[in-house]
């Protein structure tokens, strides 16, 4: 630096150069004062979901803190805690943090204080707690019902302590045609469905807690169904059937799409229009689908950001469900017992490529409709005893772990077959149908199981399909 | 009437003749010195980088992006320099110097206020602007108005407000770099209000600007020829052009192979990875600004990129610290004044915007 000042006799430091020196020194110290008084604005929240005072909150809402400015990784160490406690996973998305609890309890007043500290990507911090109230809603049962020769979508309440049949359902949906599939967002309760048209077609509906049904996607003759939402409840999966040129009836085999359901923008699933599929299924991470495939006639495993693919083949034509937190999902498939066939439930690994028969290798039994409890732990599934004194012709209700061990049977009815199951989002409560076999009135009904104990009671009758809300 | 412009060496007429003795070949010495240390350490740093990195595929990959980034910078550059020097050679041959005595002010504080304002007159970008002030200076200009001037006009002017409202649109980032450009060119200008052009300029620029000053000196350095055809005009015009695009491209090859050189070995990601933090952010995108060396017209698109990301204070310091003051443009400062002065030149900006910059991102809700 010497060299700089010394240049020739003409720039020696003289008063314009001090003068320099003074004025460095002044913005110096500015910027030391500004520094020292540190950060006057902070980062503020600006919404939260469940708001404030917001109650019927489904049970299996995501918390969602909304911040002025996006925010750093490592926000995603923020404690958020509820009163009651509830465990939650938390991850950073742009300018929001999402908690999402393990298990809300219904119809319960929850406290949320989210803690100071949290810190914006530009360093900004969270200078007091944030604190807001809000109460889930009561247990319901969505479920469908026949009215004038259409199934129409109905909820009811579910009171687990009171175990009341006579709770009077509502009808959410007055289709012109046959509510033909539905789904519920797993995080805020809105159900996705595909309704029936009066010319053949199936189009894709919303309907929002508390709302009315609004029209998702417009098929126009062709045949929306099947609806698949995405674990953060921002995306949904469909298949679609073309219309023919000549005939409602004769439509193409079903191709898989994707929608943005806050945009309506949608996508084929595959690059290949070609490749079919329907009855999609999630993994934990949004990243892995499985679903029927019927090119290959099996299931298959499909990576949406990388496009790799698996395939297994079965006949069965079930679902394949994604154990919750796991890269593994369960299927089930037929198998060759002697001269004998059997369908085994397996669980898989795509990944390590590996499959463990959950049935047990020699069990002469028919499973599926398996149902992941929340936590993953538990797999509840229809199963038939083919061969033995405890055969029938009817599904029962079983139970077991998820490595397959400690099977055990939830019913044992034989003139009774029971639906899918579903459990709540607490893994306390299975709700499934029951339809009797034997007359003389065969009503199909709506029951309620408490896993733990066995017992069971009728929510509402008739009714079929059901799942749980909020 | 062509008049030389008087060699770089000559000295201010009065002033001794400088001395040359053995400190300053000592001084020589340590500066050549310095300058092949900061070489070979290039050379090593790329060639080490090459060892560790996959040998000589990744030293021709290093220097294809050498050249491409230097080629960017200069490509993007040499037509704005053209462009001031063109309009620096029609200043020298139209423009009157006794207008400039007649109608800018003298005092320090107005004369900065102005110089902040001439870039709606002369809209000229980083390139541009130098030779425009030093054939300016050669005028006459006041010290104050040519650096209010040079620092504010690669932004305040109709080409890059434009630009900048296209970018970001009606707001805080528009209006700030807008506002606190003329202010931090203002205040610098202001400064220099008091400085004696003697001990700021270079000693050829200061000899004319002392011409221009003392019209009773004994002979005449002026290109100003009223009564002479206009194709004469204009041809001299051009020649002055020629002189001062050459006499400034040599700077700016300089300068753009220095921010290539910058860029090859110290990635951009490098400088973005550490810029976080209300204070810290600031200082990267004014390093990151400075190693650019980005054209003013068109930084506010590049500076868009970084919106979402980076703190609102950084991105309107890589405005308005970018198109004052960056390697390239440093490197062409010093055809027009001293080495300690330029120094000046990149301090009191940077640390004005950095106090700009840090203000608004611990103040500022936007």
């Amino acid at each position: 630096m010497r060299a700089i000042f010394t240049v020739n006799s003409q720039s020696r430091i003289g008063s314009f150069d001090l003068t320099v020196f003074g004025v460095v020194s002044v913005i110096l110290v500015t910027l030391g004062v500004v520094i020292w008084r540190g950060d006057r604005i902070g980062l503020q929240v600006v919404a939260v979901t469940p708001a404030d005072g917001s109650s019927g909150v489904s049970t299996r809402s995501q918390i969602r803190v909304v911040f002025d400015r996006p925010l750093a990784q490592e926000a995603a160490s923020a404690q958020l805690a509820l009163d009651p406690p509830v465990e939650m996973a938390v991850r950073v998305d742009g300018s929001q943090l999402i908690f999402t609890p393990k298990a809300l309890q219904p119809d319960t007043l929850y406290t949320a204080q989210l803690e100071d500290g949290v810190r914006s990507a530009t360093g900004h911090a969270l200078r007091t707690p944030h604190v807001w109230r809000f109460t889930t809603g009561r247990l319901q049962a969505l479920f469908t019902r026949s009215v004038e020769g259409k199934e129409q979508l109905f909820v009811v309440p579910v009171s687990v302590e009171t175990r009341d049949a006579d709770a009077q359902p509502r009808q959410l949906t007055y289709s012109a045609g046959s509510v033909w599939d539905f789904a519920v967002s797993p995080v805020d309760a809105r159900i996705a469905f595909a309704a029936l048209t009066e010319s053949g077609g199936s189009h894709l509906w919303i309907l929002a807690p508390g709302g009315q049904p609004a029209l998702l996607l417009d098929c126009g003759d062709d045949f929306c169904s099947s609806p698949s939402w995405s674990n953060d409840g921002e995306l949904l999966l469909f298949s679609r059937r073309s219309a023919g040129d000549y005939a409602a009836a004769a439509v193409s085999p079903p191709r898989l799409s994707i929608m943005h359901v806050a945009s309506g923008e949608r996508a084929p699933v595959f690059r290949d229009s070609q490749k079919l599929g329907f009855e999609a299924r999630w993994s934990s991470d949004n990243r892995w689908i499985t679903y029927l495939s019927p090119d290959f006639i099996g299931i298959g495993v499909y990576n949406l950001e990388s496009g790799e693919e698996r395939f297994y083949p079965t006949q069965a034509g079930e679902a394949a469900p994604w154990q919750p937190g796991q890269m593994r999902f369960v299927m089930n498939q037929e198998r060759m017992l002697g001269d004998r066939s059997a369908v085994h439930l397996f669980l898989v690994d795509p990944i390590a490529d590996e499959r463990i028969n959950l049935s047990g290798e020699e069990a002469m039994v028919e499973d599926g409709a398996p149902a992941w409890s929340p936590d993953g732990e538990w797999l509840a599934f229809r199963r038939n005893i083919t061969e033995g004194p405890n055969a029938t012709l009817t599904k029962q209700l079983w139970l077991m772990r998820s490595d397959g061990s400690e099977a055990r049977p939830l019913t044992m009815d034989p003139d009774i077959d029971h639906g899918p199951p579903t459990w709540s989002p607490d893994g306390r409560y299975l709700l499934f149908h029951k339809f009797p076999i034997k007359g003389p009135d065969i009503v199909i009904s709506v029951w309620v199981m408490e896993v733990a104990g066995g017992k069971q009671w009728q929510v509402v009758s008739p009714g079929q399909f059901p799942l749980w809300l909020p | 009437m062509i008049v030389e412009r008087p060699k770089a060496s000559s000295p201010i007429e009065g002033s001794p003749p400088l001395p040359v003795d053995a400190s300053d070949r000592r001084m020589r010495l340590m500066r050549w010195g310095l300058t092949l240390l900061v070489a070979v350490g290039a050379v090593v740093a790329i060639f080490s980088d090459a060892l560790r990195g996959g040998g000589a595929p990744y030293l021709y990959q290093r220097i294809q992006t050498f050249v491409t980034i230097f080629l960017g910078i200069f490509i993007e550059a040499v037509p704005f320099l053209i462009a001031g020097s063109i309009v620096s050679g029609l200043i020298a041959v139209f423009v009157d110097q006794a207008a400039i005595d007649r109608y800018l002010p003298k005092a320090a504080l107005p004369a900065a206020l102005v110089g902040g304002g001439m870039g709606m007159v002369f809209p000229v970008c980083e390139c541009g602007v130098v030779p425009v002030v030093r054939r300016l200076y050669e005028k006459g200009l006041p010290l104050s108005i040519g650096v209010a001037f040079l620092l504010a006009a690669p932004v305040v002017n109709p080409i890059v407000i434009l630009s900048t409202y296209s970018a970001f649109g009606w707001g805080p980032v528009f209006v700030g770099r807008i506002v606190f450009s003329f202010l931090i060119a203002a205040v610098v200008g202001f400064l220099f209000g008091r400085a004696r052009p003697e001990a700021v300029l270079r000693p050829a620029v200061c000899q004319l600007h002392h011409d221009a000053s003392h019209p009773v000196h004994s002979h005449d350095h002026s290109h100003h020829l009223p009564n002479a055809p206009v194709g004469l005009r204009l041809r001299q015009a051009f020649n002055l052009a020629g002189d001062d695009f050459f006499d400034m491209a040599r700077y700016l090859i300089l300068g753009s192979m220095l921010a290539a050189g910058m860029q090859t070995l110290v990635p951009q990601s490098t400088l973005l990875a550490i810029g976080q933090g209300s204070v810290i952010s600031v200082l990267a995108m004014q390093a990151l600004a400075f190693v650019l060396s980005v054209c003013s017209t068109v930084d506010a698109f590049l500076a868009l990129a970084f919106a979402g990301t980076f703190t609102t204070g950084s991105v309107l310091a890589f405005l308005v610290f970018g198109p004052m003051v960056d390697i390239k443009s440093s490197l062409m400062f010093l055809g027009v004044f001293q080495r300690r002065i330029v120094v000046y030149l990149i301090t009191l900006p940077m640390l004005l915007s950095l106090l700009m910059g840090v203000w608004w991102n611990l103040n500022v809700r936007w």
